[in-house]
């Protein structure tokens, strides 16, 4: 993190603009009848680790193809430390893209691909050998430079492309699904590589992903982009705890997805009922007294099963109608009594444990701070 | 650094010896080249050393008479004087046809193949009847004369035609063609996401056109070179009919070793110094080609 490997440029917080790297504000950018970013606002931290999380189509590479300048907005603006760079082009902004494919140059070797930027910013030849050699060090690939790129493996490929835009020294380095191209395994230990880089050059990363387990290995912060809109940016175990939305619920994680007819609100606890016999409390915040239906989203490993109601609180009753083996987990289907069907899963803690079968009568509990809202109407 | 093993796609595989049935399928075209040409370049090799007989018969012999002529400050000047002007032609063709071909590797798909049918479209024409065509546009009281004498743009009739002017014209006319398709083809195949790579990483689009495109697109630069400068040294009929004679190119001498003056040996030497000047530029190409 610090400026002892060369690569950290005073990039935290130093030039004045509010300790914000990049910003969007009110951007919108269409193509013909289509809105793919629809007045987005956008405040990346300095020297964070951001994500962008959301389907194909919903957007997100149109954000950072707007943060890169490749497109440039139909409305609103985009700030780069400060400063208006709407319409200044990519050779001119001070950020670097890691291309999905890569886009290596074939025509140059790694070394050539490397000290391609630095080139064409004129740093002189002895600087830039230095730097070429510390980036391909960084990640692991030295002595390779003067190998072709088409001799390289893809996930020497990919590190290559990451090389090539972090010798630049960018204000934000932008990754479009850097890893999408690469094996399980290998994506995996870059997921882990990817953040260690990050944490060591200090550099503002914004990744763009619609794999959620990518977003929560890495990221400090998540923002779930879905139909061109930003549905909730914040850190990943706060977007998995308390959803903003019913489709961030659903992309971040498994979530059980169910309408609940509300019975009554008092002191910040409101009660609703989610099926014939199951009635849950949970917080009710900001939920007004004549509101009639909540739609409310409840993760799968949050419900608790027993045998008996003894003891539990606003247990209601169901039958296991299907069972998952997991390995680690089991997942389970679970029809409550009016036919309405829930998902849980049950931890595989110990062997000795009576597991739960296809048929059986259970009785499900959970607690009111685990039933978020996520609509109410 | 030789512990890394290769597992990318796209790597180069490992060449297999062919089979049997590999060199039956190679048989015609072995055939071919050995008929057309291999066996009439050494029968061409051998004339060259030959004499030519009083009633311009060959006689063998062997001298190297037609070669110190061939050599000769007469001939050595038409030589040089068709390079230069098969060089230019090839220069403008590099420079018309790049555009073009880029513009149509970029465009839509569907106005791709349309764009494509327009340049071959010429092809439909017997070449002799385009290369007349091109006289009455050219020639002093032609349409192109006519148009710019009314523009006021010119006040005496255009004197082009009849001059090395004329000639690279029709060059330049009769070879596009050869120059756009080959770039065209390694244009298309050029990824999007390359130019935007080095837009990316700070160049311009005239640095990124000189590192990034013109570097990756230089295959088919090269091949359009080849098959325009190469036939554009040759070419006879197009300076003849649009240089008036005027402007002999080495086509035209070996043509008329070989027709009019029936001095087959000479025509061969001619011919094999030509040949020995095709090698050399392809050499020089593929050397650039292998640097890049």
């Amino acid at each position: 993190m610090s400026g002892s490997n060369g690569y950290s440029n005073g990039t935290n917080g130093s030039h004045g603009s509010n300790g914000f790297a990049m910003e969007l504000r009110g951007v919108t950018k269409r193509y013909g009848s289509v809105t793919a970013v629809d007045g987005v606002n956008l405040q990346i931290r300095d020297g964070e680790f951001l994500t962008l999380l959301g389907p194909s189509g919903c957007g997100k590479t149109t954000i950072l193809r707007l943060l890169s300048g490749f497109e440039v907005p139909d409305e609103g603006s985009v700030v780069l430390a400060g400063n208006d760079v709407s319409h200044v082009p990519p050779h001119r902004r001070d950020v670097n893209q890691v291309f999905q494919s890569y886009a290596l140059f074939p025509h140059l070797t790694v070394e050539g691909n490397v000290g391609f930027g630095l080139r064409m910013r004129s740093v002189d030849s002895a600087e830039i050998r230095t730097r070429v050699k510390q980036a391909l060090e960084l990640v692991a690939l030295d002595g390779l430079g003067g190998r072709r790129t088409s001799e390289l493996s893809g996930g020497q490929r990919q590190r290559v492309a990451l090389a090539r835009a972090i010798v630049c020294r960018p204000k934000v380095l932008l990754l479009d699904e850097p890893l999408s191209a690469l094996d399980a395994k290998l994506r995996e230990m870059m997921q882990i590589e990817l953040k260690r880089i990050q944490q060591r050059l200090g550099i503002t990363f914004v990744f763009v992903t619609h794999d959620q387990e990518e977003a929560l290995t890495m990221s400090d912060r998540i923002a779930v982009v879905n139909k061109g809109r930003i549905e909730q940016i914040d850190s990943a175990d706060e977007i998995y705890e308390h959803p903003a939305t019913a489709f961030a619920a659903d992309f971040v994680g498994a979530a059980n997805l169910v309408r609940g007819e509300v019975l009554s609100v008092r002191n910040g606890q409101c009660e609703a009922r989610i099926g014939e016999g199951a009635v849950v409390l949970f917080r009710g915040d900001g939920i007004a007294e004549n509101c009639a239906d909540v739609l409310l989203s409840i993760r799968p490993e949050k419900i608790h099963l027993s045998d008996s109601s003894e003891g539990l609180m606003g247990a209601f009753p169901g039958a296991i109608e299907d069972v998952i083996f997991r390995g680690a987990f089991a997942e389970l289907r679970i029809i409550l009594e009016g036919g309405s069907g829930l998902r849980a899963s049950v931890a595989n803690a110990s062997a000795h444990r009576r597991s739960w079968r296809k048929g059986d009568r259970v009785w499900c509990s959970v607690h009111h701070d685990d039933i978020v809202v996520v609509d109410r109407s | 650094m030789s512990t890394i093993s290769i597992t990318a796609s796209g790597g180069s595989q490992a060449r297999r010896a062919p089979g049997l049935m590999g060199w039956l399928l190679l048989m015609p075209m072995v055939l071919w080249l050995a008929a057309f040409v291999v066996i009439p370049t050494l029968i061409l090799l051998v004339y060259s050393f030959c004499e030519r007989g009083s009633f311009g018969e060959v006689v063998y012999s062997f001298t190297w008479e037609n070669y110190v002529r061939a050599l000769d400050w007469r001939y050595l000047k038409i030589l040089l004087m068709s390079v230069w002007y098969a060089a230019l032609t090839t220069a403008f063709c590099i420079v018309i046809g790049y555009p073009v071909a880029w513009f149509i590797a970029r465009a839509d798909v569907r106005l791709r193949s349309k764009l494509l049918l327009l340049i071959m479209l010429p092809f439909w024409i017997s070449f002799l009847l385009r290369t007349y065509a091109w006289i009455s546009l050219l020639k002093a009281e032609g349409v192109v004369s006519a148009f710019l004498q009314s523009a006021s743009l010119i006040t005496e009739p255009l004197s082009i035609l009849y001059t090395p002017t004329a000639v690279i014209i029709g060059l330049v006319y009769a070879y596009l063609p050869f120059m756009i398709l080959p770039i065209y083809s390694s244009a298309e195949k050029l990824d999007e996401s390359v130019i935007e790579a080095s837009q990316d990483l700070g160049a311009g689009a005239i640095r990124t056109f000189f590192k990034v495109i013109l570097p990756l697109t230089w295959p088919g630069v090269s091949a359009g070179v080849l098959l325009v400068f190469v036939p554009a040294i040759g070419m006879f009929a197009i300076t003849d009919l649009m240089g008036g004679a005027r402007v002999p190119m080495v086509g035209n001498v070996i043509q008329a070793q070989f027709g009019a003056a029936r001095n087959w040996p000479f025509g061969a030497a001619l011919g094999i110094c030509f040949l020995i000047i095709f090698v050399a530029v392809y050499a020089l190409l593929r050397e650039r080609e292998s640097k890049a």
